[in-house]
């Protein structure tokens, strides 16, 4: 279905996109996850045609994209791309038919896609009326309009409340089991781990792993992730990461605030020794959390930092 | 590709139209400023001139004319003999008169051998209407003269033995005040002058904000959802340029169907008024669209687009009726004054279209040129 091969995208000395390579199978739901920076939206804007690659080439459907074959594509960009002044059912009429609908069929799809959003009741409203959750919906609602190929939904839940992000992680979740190909950016690993039938990790432009969730927590074996909240000076929690480092079975130690994470083969067992060496470097722990492996614990085994930094 | 320039330039003008301070700035404002300047300037009522007619040449001929012309007037308009040629000048700065239209010497003769004989019109920088009258009549004038020369020509070839007879009859026959009895008693109403001249203002406003709205666009993301379908970039230039001149068009044209209809300021030949307002509207959308391409931001765009459309605006003379001095040569230097120009060549001096014609020619030339240049910026800053 979409084939992206060596993308590169400079801006000025930055290279923010360096030779990102990925395929996604009709049907298949692939998950770009990275932190903010890493280069999703740069990619993302390129393979909808938006950016000029420096280098590299998007094929959909076997061909280049170009022209009319960019109907093949539905864009859900990250900030709410809709006329707030229109009604929901003005906004998907007017970029439907950008996309070439038009009649009955124009108003067909805009009932259906109001429906698939849970909007058809506020379908006549203007959008300036919407709460956040809502105007997400309606912003995926128009990538959906034209039954594209392929769709890229940005990073389509930040800012949104719980029960809204529920209602669009189950729309998507639907939409992948239809046959539709979905390109799905996020650095909210649980988004991805749930959704995703496969997901890149992409970090400072470079795609750096690739895999189904699964196989992708395979690769850190037993490896828990120990996460410490303190209470101490600067220079003090620093000493202690350092002590930590130097601990048998440690694979990273991340420090972001006031937290530390380390993954360890130890799991629970690794927080009494640790904590033995605060009380001797003179750092409070004021908790402690150990979850199981996972996408977020990967980032943090492949780059050394935390997605959300 | 139009499709998608007419649903865009479609979207722009329905916005446009459910923005109320659009509506104010496009129809309210202007009409309103211009029944109230135009009150003050006499009530919005009609221009009062008095013409001086300088007979130098003496002649039967030049003699018929000058009384044709004394005999005529009405409306506020009046013809007068002027005494003193020699003291044309002076009697303008007294403001004796508000035009004066010469007869040349040796006009007669010319008209009797058949060769050309300009009329000459003396104005006062602070009336151009009274001025653009006078012109006016001049070419009435001047086109009946043509009718002599050509009687006197044929009377030669035949060889009648008084042309100057048959000459002296085609005159008093083909008077020139019964060509320019329409302009003579026509009436001008000064709101005529005044609601174009503030439309044109506050037009740069509102296709500012038309123009300005690809940036607004490209910062709330809608710009890129559009590019993200099969759109070019050409048709979303386009539809903003269709949208921008569409808005322009339609609002000009209803403040002058409510001064025409609820006031009774005739603007003159219909088909030459819409021509001006389609040719001011292109000129303004250009300077605006060529602003919006060379502004840094969506501030500074507006900002320079206010700075721009009051300079304009008091060089163009849309704030004072009659300019003196400088401001006469600075008018001809503004797409402002260049409009005025023509709707006051259009609704005091009854100018037709052809007249007209270099007017707007210019204006539609300022407008194409600027806008070339601001879309093309546009193209490469805010659709790369």
């Amino acid at each position: 279905m979409l084939e992206v091969d060596g993308l590169v995208r400079r801006f000025g000395e930055h290279t923010a996109v360096d030779g990102v390579s990925f395929r996604i199978a009709q049907g298949e739901t692939y998950g770009l996850l990275g932190p903010n920076g890493a280069g999703k939206t740069t990619t993302i804007n390129m393979i909808a045609g938006l950016l000029t690659p420096d280098a590299g080439e998007v094929r959909l459907l076997d061909e280049p994209l170009t022209g009319d074959r960019k109907s093949l594509i539905g864009l859900v960009p990250q900030d709410i791309a809709l006329y707030p002044d229109l009604s929901a059912v003005e906004n998907l009429e007017f970029f439907g038919r950008l996309q070439n609908l038009s009649g009955p069929r124009l108003k067909q799809r805009v009932a259906e896609v109001l429906e698939v959003v849970g909007l058809t009741d506020r379908g006549k409203d203007h959008i300036d009326t919407y709460s956040g959750g809502m105007k997400r919906r309606a912003n995926i609602a128009v990538g959906l309009l034209h039954e594209p190929a392929l769709l890229i939904l940005d990073e389509p839940t930040v800012g949104v409340d719980p029960q809204s992000r529920n209602s669009i992680l189950e729309s998507v979740s639907a939409l992948g089991g239809a046959g539709m190909a979905v390109l799905y950016t996020t650095h909210y690993m649980e988004e991805a781990q749930r959704l995703c039938d496969r997901v890149g990790i992409i970090d400072a432009g470079r795609l750096i792993a690739e895999g189904t969730p699964e196989e992708l927590v395979a690769q850190l074996g037993e490896q828990a992730t120990v996460r410490f909240r303190l209470n101490a000076a600067p220079d003090a929690q620093r000493a202690w990461a350092e002590v930590l480092r130097t601990m048998p079975d440690v694979a990273a130690v991340q420090e972001s605030g006031d937290r530390v994470s380390v993954m360890t083969t130890h799991g629970p067992a690794f927080i009494a020794p640790a904590v033995t060496a605060a009380r001797e470097a003179g750092v409070g722990v004021a908790g402690v959390e150990v979850t199981e492996p996972d996408l977020e614990a990967v980032f943090l085994h492949l780059t050394g930092k935390a997605l959300r930094d | 590709m139009w499709r998608h320039v007419w649903l865009i330039a479609r979207l722009g003008v329905r916005r446009s139209l459910r923005d109320r301070s659009i509506l104010i700035m496009a129809l309210v404002a202007p009409i309103a400023i211009a029944v109230v300047v135009g009150a003050a300037f006499g009530g919005g009522a009609s221009v009062s001139a008095t013409i001086g007619v300088a007979n130098e040449d003496r002649s039967d001929i030049s003699a018929q004319i000058a009384q044709s012309l004394t005999n005529a007037g009405g409306d506020g308009i009046a013809f007068a003999t002027v005494s003193e040629p020699a003291q044309i000048d002076a009697l303008l700065d007294a403001g004796t008169y508000d035009a004066v239209l010469v007869l040349p010497a040796g006009l007669g003769d010319a008209v009797l051998t058949g060769d050309a004989a300009d009329l000459e019109v003396v104005g006062r920088a602070a009336e151009p209407l009274a001025t653009s009258i006078a012109q006016s009549v001049a070419q009435g004038v001047a086109a009946n003269l043509q009718t002599a020369r050509v009687t006197a020509a044929a009377a030669t070839t035949a060889g009648l033995p008084d042309v100057g007879a048959a000459v002296q009859k085609a005159v008093e026959t083909q008077s020139p005040i019964a060509v320019d009895q329409g302009q003579v008693q026509g009436t001008f109403s000064v709101m005529a002058y005044f609601a174009p001249g503030m439309a044109m203002l506050f037009l740069f406003f509102v296709i500012g904000e038309g123009a300005r709205s690809i940036v607004a666009e490209r910062r709330e993301g809608t710009l890129q959802r559009i590019l993200a379908g099969p759109v070019s970039p050409s048709a979303v230039l386009l539809g903003k340029t269709a949208q921008v001149m569409i808005v322009g068009v339609v609002s000009m044209s209803v403040v002058w169907l409510i001064t025409w209809l609820a006031f009774g300021a005739s603007w003159g030949d219909p088909l030459g008024v819409f021509l001006v307002i389609v040719a001011a509207v292109a000129a303004i959308a250009g300077i605006s669209l060529f602003i919006t391409g060379i502004a840094r931001t969506e501030n500074q765009a507006d900002a320079l687009t206010t700075m721009v459309a009051l300079l304009f605006a008091i060089l163009g003379g849309t704030f004072f009726y009659g300019a003196a001095g400088p401001l006469v040569t600075m008018q001809k230097f503004t797409p402002n004054g260049q409009a005025l120009a023509a709707f006051v060549e259009l609704s005091a001096a009854q100018a037709t279209v052809v007249e007209i014609a270099p007017r707007i020619l210019l204006l539609l030339g300022i407008g194409i040129g600027m806008a070339a240049v601001g879309l093309l910026t546009m193209r490469n800053k805010v659709l790369a």
